[in-house]
C-alpha cells in the first residue's frame, strides 16, 4: 500500500513515543543523580553533576553506607538471578504444559472440551490478593516455601490458561497434512511432534516463552510470600527494599529500576519478530 | 500463516535462544533454604528490612557468644510485612523470634500467635528503665508481649531558614501562631503554601499527636468516641485545617503525603512546617539526603491554645516470641541480647533512631551524636511528654482509623463540613465496636 | 470420526484421516486417542489448576463463609452468606464498585484505543517504524512494582516531573498536587496502568493486523478507495475479535489492578480511588477479615466473569465466533 503517509502520523507517532520513553527516560535520568539532586525543584533535565555512583553501589556495596541500601544491593545480584531461573521455567512451564493442552482443543475432539476451555479462562480472573492465605497454606503442604520451585509452579498456573489459548489457536491453523505426512512414515506421535509439528510453530511457542517470562518477572506477590531470605527471593522483592518508606532513596531505587527493566527489554528486543508472528493466527482465529 | 512474511527463520531462533536455555538448564532449579543441622538449635528471626544489615551483624554476635545455638535474621519488605507474618502464623511456621508493631500486638496476643515474656524468669529487670510509652507499647491486657527494639516520638518541625528569611524570630507554638507566620511566609514569596499535615491512610499518628498536643482525647477507655462534641479538640484541629486550606497556607497535597512524603518534601525545601517522625532529622540535616541540611530544627508539638500541653505520640517496635516456637528458651536469649541498652546506644549512634532506655537520655555519646542533626534537650522533653495511642488494644482499631483518616481528608478539601467528617467517623466507630 | 467434525474444537475442514485406515500401532493410538488421550494432555495444565488455583479459590469461598477475623482465628462460626450480603450492603462496597468500574472503562478504552492506533502505524509504511516498534516493547518491560514507583515519582506533588515540565512551559504558576483532586487521581492512575498495558494490546492487534490478506488491500488499492473507508470497510472488521481477545484480557487486567493504588493514592483522597481490589486488599490484610475479604475477592470473580459473559454473547451475536 503505497500512499502518501499525512503529517498527523508523524505527530501522532512522537506523541506516542513520548508518552512510551519519558517515564523511563526520567527514570534513568534519576538513576544518574544524587539525591540532593533529585530533589531539585524544577527538576535538572540534564544533571548538573551526573554521577555513576548509584551503579557503581552495585558492583561493590561499600561505595554507599545508607540505612537499608547496602543489604538491598548485596542481594540484588542473587535476585535477579533467581528470577531469571524463575522466569525460564515458568517460560518452559508454559511452553510444556499449554503445548499438550492446546493440542488437544486444536486437534482432538472429546467431551467436555469447551467446559474445561472455559475453565481455564475463568482460573484467570481470580484475584491473587484474595487467595493468597490459601495458596501459602498450599506451598506449605507442598514443602515448597522457600523454594524457586514455588514461584515456577505458581507464576505457570497463573499464565498457563492465557498460553494455553494462544497455543490453541496457532494450531489450529497448522495443516493437518503435516502431521498426516508424518504418520505415513511411521512416526510416532510425540516424534510427529517434535519433528513436524512443534517446528512448525515455534514462533507461536516462543511468544508464549517470553509471555510467561515477562509476567514472572514483574511478579511481586508470589516471592513476597512464599520466600524468606535471599536464598530464594526474586526481583521485584528487592526492589521494593528500595522503596520502604522509611529511607527513600530515589538515586538507588531508580536504578534498581534499570537494572530491573534491562534483562526483559532485551529479551522483548531480542524476540520481537517472534513475538508478533507467533500471536498473530492465535489473536485473528482463537 | 506465511513464514515469508512473518520472516521467522529456525536457524536463527535457536542461534538467539541457545545461550539462554543452556543458561537454564545448567542451574538447578530447586534452592531451598538453608539447610540446618538436625542437633543444632536453629532460631529463626525475621523483621522488616530496617537496616537489616545492622541486625544481622547483631545475631552474629550472639552467635560467636552462643556457639550452641544458631540463628539467622531475614529481612522482609516493610510494607508487605504484617500480611506475610499473617500468612505464616495462618500456616503454623511463624518465626521463632519476630518484630511486632505496636498496632499489630494486641490483635496478635489475642490471636495466641505471639507468647508474654512474664513466663521467663527474670523478665521484670529487663522492663525496669523504660521510658513509660516504650513500657505501654509493650503492655496488653496485664501482660508484657516483648522487649524494646527501637521507638520514637513524632516531632514537629521547622524550617529555620525559612523563618529567618520570612523575619520571624521565634518558632510557633500554638497554631494560631503557625498561621499567622504561615501567611508572612506566603507574602515574602518564598512558598505557597508553607505547611503540612500528613493525612495519607496510614498517617494517623500525625493527627494522634495533634489531638494529644491540645489536651484532647479521642476515646474513652471503653472505647467510645469522643468527638465531634463531648472533646471539642478533633473539631477545633479540624476547622483550623480546613481554614488553613481556605486561607492556602496548608498545602492540599497533605492529604497524600504521609511521613516518608512529608520528609523528602521537607528535605527538598518545600515545607516550612510539618510533624515528622523525629530520626527523620537525620535524614533531613544530612546534605547527602537534603537541600537544606541543617536548617530543620524541632519544636514542642504546636497545641490550640498557649497553655499546651504540647503532648505527641510516642511508639514503640517490640521483638517479641511467637507461640508456636519449638525453642522459647533459646529465642528469650536471643530476645534479651538483641534488646539490650548497648544494642540500643550503638543503634541510635548509627540510625537516630530512638532508644527506649530512660537512663539514655543522658548519656554523652548519645547527645553529641542528636547534636549532629537536632537537639539532644529538645528531644528527651518532648519524649517525656509522648505517649501511646488509646485505641490500639480495640479490635476495630485499623479500619476505623482508615475511615476516620478518609473523613478527615473530605473536611480538609472541602468535600464535608468538619462536623459532618467526624460525626461521620464517630459513627463509624460506635457501629465498628457494636459488630 | 464424526466426532471430530461435530465439537466446535474441531479444526475448519478437517477431513477423514487417511492414516486411520492404516493398520497395528496406529489403530491402537487412534482408540486411545479418541478416548482419554485428550484428557491425557491435559493432565498436567488441571493438574496444576487444580492444587494452585481450583483449591485455594475454594478454601477462599468456604472461609467466605463464616466469620473469620485473624485476631480471632480460634473462632470460625460459620454464618452462610452473611458476608455477602454485608458487602452488598455496605456503602463502602457500593463506592468501590462505582470507582472500579470507572476505572475499568477508562483503563480499557484507553488501552485498546492507543493500542489500535499504534497497531495500525506499526503496521503501516510509516518511516520510523522499527524505532517506535522497539520503544513500544519498553513500558512492557516494566515490573509492575517500579511502574507503581516510577509514576509516583513523576506526578510526586513537590519534586515531581510532571509539575517541573508543567511549571517550565508556564502551564502553571506553582506545583501542583495532582492526586488530591479525586477525578485527577483515577485520571492519573488510569495512565499509569495503560503505559504498563498499551503494549501487550499492541503485540495482539499488530499481529492480527499482519494476518489480513494482502489482496483484500491490494484491491482497495486499485479502486482507490479512500483510507478512511480501507479502515473502516476492510480493517476494522477483521480486527473485531482480536480487539475483543484484548478487551477481555485488558478487563481482567483492570478489575485485578493493584500496585497502582496502593503506591499511588492508597485508596484516596477520601475513597475516591478505592477500588474493589484495593478494599479487599485492606479487609483481608489491613483488617484481617478475612471471611469478608474472601466474598470480595468472589464478587471480583463474579463481575470479572459476568463481564467476560456480557463480551462473549456480543460476540455471538454478530456470529463471528470460530
Amino acid at each position: 500500500m503505497r500512499r502518501k503517509i499525512p503529517w498527523i502520523t508523524y505527530a501522532f507517532m512522537a506523541l506516542a513515543a513520548v508518552y512510551l520513553l519519558a517515564p523511563v527516560l526520567w527514570l534513568f535520568l534519576l538513576s544518574i543523580m544524587t539525591q540532593a539532586e533529585a530533589l531539585s525543584t524544577p527538576p535538572h533535565w540534564i544533571p548538573e553533576h551526573p554521577t555513576l555512583a548509584n551503579y557503581m553501589a552495585f558492583f561493590s556495596p561499600s561505595e554507599r553506607q545508607s540505612l537499608m541500601g547496602a543489604d538491598a544491593i548485596a542481594a540484588m545480584p542473587r535476585a535477579i538471578l533467581n528470577s531469571v531461573i524463575v522466569g525460564v521455567g515458568v517460560a518452559l512451564g508454559n511452553v510444556v504444559l499449554g503445548s499438550l493442552a492446546a493440542y488437544s482443543f486444536a486437534r482432538l475432539d472429546f467431551r467436555g472440551s469447551q467446559t474445561l476451555m472455559f475453565a481455564y479462562l475463568v482460573s484467570r480472573m481470580v484475584p491473587a490478593i484474595g487467595i493468597m492465605i490459601p495458596l501459602y497454606v498450599v506451598m506449605q503442604r507442598l514443602g515448597l516455601l522457600n523454594s524457586l520451585a514455588s514461584l515456577i509452579i505458581a507464576e505457570t498456573a497463573e499464565t498457563l490458561p492465557f498460553s494455553i489459548w494462544l497455543l490453541a489457536g496457532y494450531f489450529r491453523t497448522i495443516p493437518r497434512e503435516l502431521e498426516e505426512a508424518a504418520r505415513i512414515d511411521r512416526c510416532t506421535w510425540l516424534q510427529a511432534m517434535l519433528k513436524v509439528f512443534l517446528p512448525v510453530a515455534l514462533p507461536c511457542l516462543v511468544a508464549t516463552a517470553v509471555f510467561g517470562f515477562m509476567s514472572s518477572w514483574g511478579s511481586f506477590l508470589y516471592p513476597l510470600l512464599f520466600t524468606a531470605g535471599s536464598s530464594a527471593t526474586t526481583m521485584p522483592v528487592v526492589i521494593s527494599n528500595f522503596a520502604t518508606d522509611i529511607h527513600t532513596d530515589y538515586g538507588l531505587l531508580a536504578t534498581s529500576g534499570m537494572f530491573a527493566i534491562l534483562p526483559p527489554f532485551v529479551l522483548a528486543l531480542w524476540f520481537q519478530r517472534w513475538i508478533v508472528s507467533g500471536v498473530t493466527s492465535g489473536a485473528v482465529k482463537g | 500463516m506465511s513464514s515469508s512474511r512473518t520472516g521467522w527463520d529456525r536457524r536463527a531462533f535457536l542461534r538467539r535462544s541457545g545461550a539462554l536455555v543452556g543458561a537454564a538448564a545448567a542451574l538447578p532449579l530447586v534452592g531451598r533454604g538453608a539447610a540446618w543441622a538436625a542437633d543444632d538449635v536453629s532460631l529463626n528471626f525475621e523483621g522488616w528490612n530496617y537496616d537489616p544489615a545492622f541486625q544481622s551483624e547483631i545475631v552474629k554476635e550472639f552467635v560467636q557468644a552462643n556457639p550452641n545455638i544458631k540463628a539467622e535474621f531475614v529481612a522482609q519488605p516493610a510494607g508487605q510485612y504484617v500480611q506475610k507474618m499473617i500468612a505464616r502464623f495462618t500456616a503454623g511456621n511463624p518465626p521463632d523470634l519476630l518484630y511486632v508493631r505496636d498496632q499489630s500486638l494486641a490483635g496478635w496476643a489475642d490471636a495466641g500467635y505471639i507468647r508474654p515474656i512474664n513466663e521467663f524468669p527474670g523478665w521484670e529487670k529487663h522492663v525496669e528503665g523504660l521510658i513509660p510509652f516504650h513500657l505501654d507499647g509493650l503492655q496488653y491486657e496485664g501482660k508484657t508481649w516483648g522487649l524494646p527494639y527501637y521507638g520514637d516520638h513524632i516531632a514537629y518541625i521547622y524550617n529555620a531558614d525559612i523563618l529567618q528569611k520570612a523575619g520571624i524570630a521565634a518558632p510557633p507554638s500554638t497554631w494560631a501562631e503557625i498561621s499567622e507566620q504561615a501567611l508572612a511566609i506566603k507574602k515574602a514569596g518564598i512558598l505557597d503554601r508553607p505547611l503540612v499535615f500528613p493525612l495519607k491512610a496510614g498517617s494517623g499518628l500525625h493527627w494522634w499527636s495533634a489531638v494529644y498536643a491540645s489536651g484532647g482525647h479521642l476515646f474513652d477507655a471503653e472505647g467510645n468516641p469522643l468527638f465531634a462534641d463531648k472533646d471539642p479538640v478533633s473539631l477545633q484541629l479540624l476547622e483550623y485545617l480546613v481554614q488553613a486550606n481556605e486561607k492556602q497556607i496548608l498545602d492540599p497535597a497533605s492529604v497524600q503525603m504521609g511521613t516518608a512524603e512529608a520528609r523528602l518534601a521537607f528535605a527538598a525545601g518545600k515545607i516550612a512546617f510539618s510533624s515528622a517522625a523525629r530520626y527523620d532529622l537525620k535524614l533531613i540535616n544530612d546534605p547527602k539526603t537534603s537541600k537544606i541540611a541543617g536548617a530543620a530544627k524541632q519544636v514542642l508539638f504546636p497545641s490550640l491554645t498557649a497553655s499546651g500541653p504540647h503532648a505527641t505520640v510516642g511508639w514503640t517496635q517490640m521483638f517479641s516470641i511467637s507461640a508456636d516456637t519449638k525453642h522459647p528458651q533459646e529465642a528469650w536469649k536471643l530476645l534479651q541480647f538483641i534488646s539490650s541498652q548497648e544494642v540500643a546506644k550503638r543503634y541510635y549512634l548509627k540510625n537516630g533512631v530512638g532508644y527506649a532506655y530512660k537512663s539514655l537520655d543522658n548519656d554523652p555519646d548519645i547527645a553529641a551524636e542528636t547534636q549532629k542533626w537536632s537537639d539532644q534537650a529538645m528531644f528527651a522533653k518532648q519524649g517525656s511528654l509522648a505517649k501511646p495511642r488509646e485505641y490500639m488494644t480495640f479490635p476495630w482499631a485499623a479500619e476505623w482509623e482508615d475511615f476516620h483518616i478518609q473523613q478527615l481528608q473530605e473536611a480538609v478539601l472541602g468535600r464535608k463540613s468538619a462536623r459532618d467528617a467526624l460525626q461521620a467517623s464517630a459513627s463509624k466507630a460506635i457501629q465498628l465496636k457494636k459488630a | 470420526m464424526a466426532l471430530l467434525q461435530a465439537g466446535p474444537a474441531a479444526a475448519p475442514g478437517g477431513a477423514a484421516d487417511p492414516a486411520l485406515a492404516r493398520g497395528g500401532g496406529w489403530r491402537r493410538w487412534s482408540r486411545w486417542k479418541s478416548a482419554l488421550f485428550p484428557y491425557a494432555l491435559n493432565a498436567p495444565a488441571v493438574l496444576a489448576l487444580l492444587a494452585l488455583v481450583a483449591y485455594p479459590v475454594g478454601l477462599s469461598f468456604w472461609i467466605s463463609l463464616h466469620k473469620m477475623n485473624l485476631r480471632r482465628p480460634k473462632s470460625f462460626p460459620f454464618i452462610g452468606l452473611d458476608n455477602y450480603a454485608n458487602a452488598l450492603a455496605s456503602p463502602e462496597f457500593r463506592a468501590a464498585l462505582s470507582v472500579t468500574l470507572k476505572f475499568t472503562g477508562l483503563a480499557v478504552a484507553l488501552i485498546v484505543g492507543l493500542g489500535l492506533c499504534l497497531a495500525l502505524l506499526l503496521n503501516s509504511e510509516v518511516k520510523g517504524r522499527g524505532i517506535l516498534r522497539a520503544l513500544v516493547l519498553v513500558p512492557w518491560a516494566i515490573p509492575p512494582i517500579v511502574n507503581a514507583t516510577l509514576w509516583q515519582l513523576i506526578f510526586d506533588s513537590h519534586v515531581g516531573a510532571f509539575n517541573g515540565l508543567l511549571l517550565q512551559f508556564g502551564l502553571i504558576e506553582s506545583y501542583k498536587a495532582w492526586l488530591v483532586d479525586p477525578a485527577i487521581a483515577l485520571v492519573v492512575i488510569v495512565l499509569a496502568h495503560a503505559w504498563n498495558h498499551v503494549p501487550m494490546a499492541t503485540i495482539i492487534l499488530l499481529a492480527a493486523l499482519q494476518a489480513i490478506p494482502r489482496d483484500l488491500y491490494e484491491a482497495a488499492l486499485i479502486d482507490r478507495t479512500p483510507r478512511a473507508r480501507v479502515l473502516w470497510r476492510i480493517t476494522l472488521p477483521w480486527l473485531w475479535r482480536p480487539i475483543l481477545v484484548v478487551v477481555i484480557l485488558q478487563t481482567m487486567g483492570a478489575l485485578r489492578a493493584f500496585d497502582l493504588f496502593y503506591v499511588l493514592t492508597g485508596g484516596g483522597p477520601g475513597n475516591s480511588t478505592t477500588t474493589l481490589a484495593w478494599l479487599t486488599y485492606q479487609t483481608s490484610f489491613v483488617y484481617l477479615d478475612l471471611g469478608m475479604g474472601s466474598a470480595y475477592s468472589y464478587v471480583i470473580m463474579g463481575l470479572t466473569l459476568f463481564m467476560a459473559l456480557v463480551y462473549y454473547r456480543g460476540l455471538y451475536k454478530r456470529g463471528d465466533v470460530a
